[in-house]
């Protein structure tokens, strides 16, 4: 079977301004991919192409159906959850999950059981507009959960819901992940990056990088960093393993940094360690796609 | 189209315009005369005729606003795109919609006609036939206008200008387009041409003198009261003669093919945020 997902040289302009060129990237099933890319990257163009919502050039497969040739059928295959989840307002928390349930073609027997694996069924005779921004975005996911599609696309999932809303929202997220669930999650920060199995880096409206995390640091040439905390007498001999790795020590506050990929920060360790240093502290900063997505837009640049 | 008309029925406009087309449609002054027995017994088709000249430069004023922002304010809260995420087809979208208003502002024309002629005509049933014509042909407005304002609604981005422009169409076709008739009449020496033009591309106008047609006959409306058929009526039956209320009939009919087509053509080829 293919991926529950293929995006194929998606391009997309508004008027003269072209804000997606040639996007291409699979979802596999029960894979979870993180969309990151700064605020107008195209990340949400990309969701509403998927959906069929916008018109574009390049072709796009929900198990293997076209949007544009089968747009029922490929997104009854998705649960989108949108940015700003927007609900009728003044509906209840039951009518409104009724209605979409209706919209999707489901049984409105399935809204008990999604508001159920929300967390919402307490809640259920709730005015929609009483929910907080927490319940709102699980009201969102139980509605993308109706009718079981096997993809579920969330737009910025956790910016508008605090802290603890997000620990619950991830909560649950992971649940449906553990069910096979597959996942494309756009998100400029969300914390989301552990959940991820592979990541598509967006910038100016092309793919920068895609892969696993350590795909995307291997070609970019991304690094973790080392920090240890040595005696400041130390620091010359730290200094010159490093230079053995190719790399440049950096020294502040008494802790040591130097960046280094993969199995090289356990051999530099290691030759410290063999080199007498005492080494009184040390902490190993991972690489995240997240916390450098900005360095992969800037220094790769879009052209645009 | 159940959500949307308990929708269309929640709007404060839908209310207000109710309230206000039934004192319209009763004409007080007419109820006080009747009670006072000071109307001829055949005063119906007469005083339809002055009725419907009334309150049909009025009727789209119901559908205009209403639904001017109809899909427009979905664009706005983002619950366009939401429904549209969902199995459901931009055409069924739009059916609906466009059902579930149809239905509301229909309800307010049957209910402001019906209830005045229940309440202040009791007449014989034969009268009620009449006033059934002139309700047909005021719903063929309202569907008319229901399409032109969903079609506004659907090309535009902002729910203030969907109503800006919904309000300046009703002033074109209530008042500019009548000047403008006038004036051609005035001005132009083959003017009849231009006239009866102007007079089908506007169906506000051409249902009204539909309307005043059905209430009775042409020669009686030039015998008893030609000034109810107005400049525009008096100038299309001088030209179809017979035949004018098909023609009227036929220019609605193409108004609410094209607008139809148009809203869902255009609402298929565009993007839908």
């Amino acid at each position: 079977m293919g991926p529950i997902l293929s995006i194929q040289g998606l391009t997309k302009s508004f008027g003269r301004q072209r804000v997606l060129d040639g996007v291409s990237f699979d979802v596999g099933r029960g894979e979870s991919v993180l969309l990151i890319g700064p605020n107008g990257a195209g990340k949400t163009t990309i969701l509403k192409c998927i959906l069929g919502l916008l018109k574009f050039r390049g072709e796009v497969l929900v198990d293997g159906k076209s949007i544009r040739g089968k747009g029922n059928e490929a997104r009854a295959e998705i649960g989108y959850l949108p940015q700003l989840s927007s609900y009728y307002e003044t509906l209840t928390v039951a009518q409104h999950a009724s209605l979409m349930a209706s919209l999707k073609g489901v049984d409105r027997s399935e809204v008990d059981g999604a508001l159920r694996t929300a967390d919402l069924l307490g809640h259920k005779d709730k005015m929609v507009r009483a929910l907080s921004s927490g319940m709102r975005q699980r009201l969102g996911l139980s509605i993308a959960l109706l009718g079981g599609p096997p993809l579920l696309i969330l737009d910025e999932p956790t910016s508008n819901i605090d802290m603890e809303g997000q620990l619950g929202f991830k909560r649950m997220l992971q649940m449906l992940r553990d069910e096979g669930k597959s996942f494309l999650i756009s998100t400029h920060v969300s914390g989301l990056d552990a959940f991820a199995d592979k990541a598509v880096v967006l910038g100016g409206g092309r793919v920068l990088a895609q892969g696993t995390e350590s795909e995307i640091q291997g070609k970019l040439g991304m690094t973790d960093k080392v920090h240890m905390k040595v005696d400041e007498s130390a620091v010359p001999l730290v200094e010159e393993v490093a230079a053995g790795f190719g790399q440049k020590a950096g020294f502040r506050d008494g802790w040591l940094s130097v960046s280094l990929r993969g199995a090289d920060k356990a051999a530099f360790v290691d030759a410290v360690s063999k080199k007498g240093v005492e080494i009184k502290d040390l902490v190993i900063e991972r690489f995240s796609i997240e916390s450098e997505y900005v360095k992969l837009v800037e220094g790769k640049g879009s052209g645009r | 189209m159940v959500h949307y008309f308990k929708e269309s029925l929640r709007q404060r406009w839908l209310i207000i315009f109710s309230i206000i087309f039934f004192f319209l449609a009763i004409n007080i002054p007419t109820l006080v005369l009747l009670s006072a027995r000071y109307l001829p017994p055949d005063y119906l088709p007469l005083y339809l005729s002055y009725l419907v000249s009334l309150t049909f430069p009025y009727l789209p004023l119901l559908a205009l606003p209403m639904g001017a922002i109809s899909v427009v304010q979905e664009k706005e809260s983002g619950t366009l795109e939401y429904i549209l995420s969902t199995r459901i087809t931009r055409g069924g979208y739009l059916l609906a919609k466009l059902a579930g208003l149809l239905l509301a502002t229909t309800g307010v024309v049957l209910l402001g006609y019906g209830l005045a002629a229940v309440v202040s005509y009791r007449v014989s049933f034969s009268h009620y036939v009449i006033m059934g014509e002139t309700i047909l042909v005021a719903v063929l407005l309202n569907a008319i206008m229901l399409l032109l304002a969903m079609l506004v609604s659907i090309l535009t981005k902002r729910r203030e200008t969907a109503l800006g422009v919904a309000i300046a169409l009703w002033f074109l076709f209530a008042v500019i387009s009548n000047l403008g008739q006038l004036g051609i009449l005035l001005n132009l020496t083959h003017a009849t041409d231009y006239f009866v033009s102007f007079t089908l591309l506007d169906p506000t106008e051409s249902s009204r003198i539909m309307a005043v047609m059905a209430t009775q006959t042409v020669a009686n409306i030039l015998l008893t009261n030609p000034t109810q058929l107005g400049v525009t009526g008096y100038t299309m039956v001088a030209v179809f003669g017979g035949n004018t209320v098909y023609v009227l009939f036929a220019s609605l009919l193409a108004w609410l093919g094209a607008l139809g087509g148009l809203l869902f053509g255009l609402f298929n080829r565009q993007d839908a945020t």
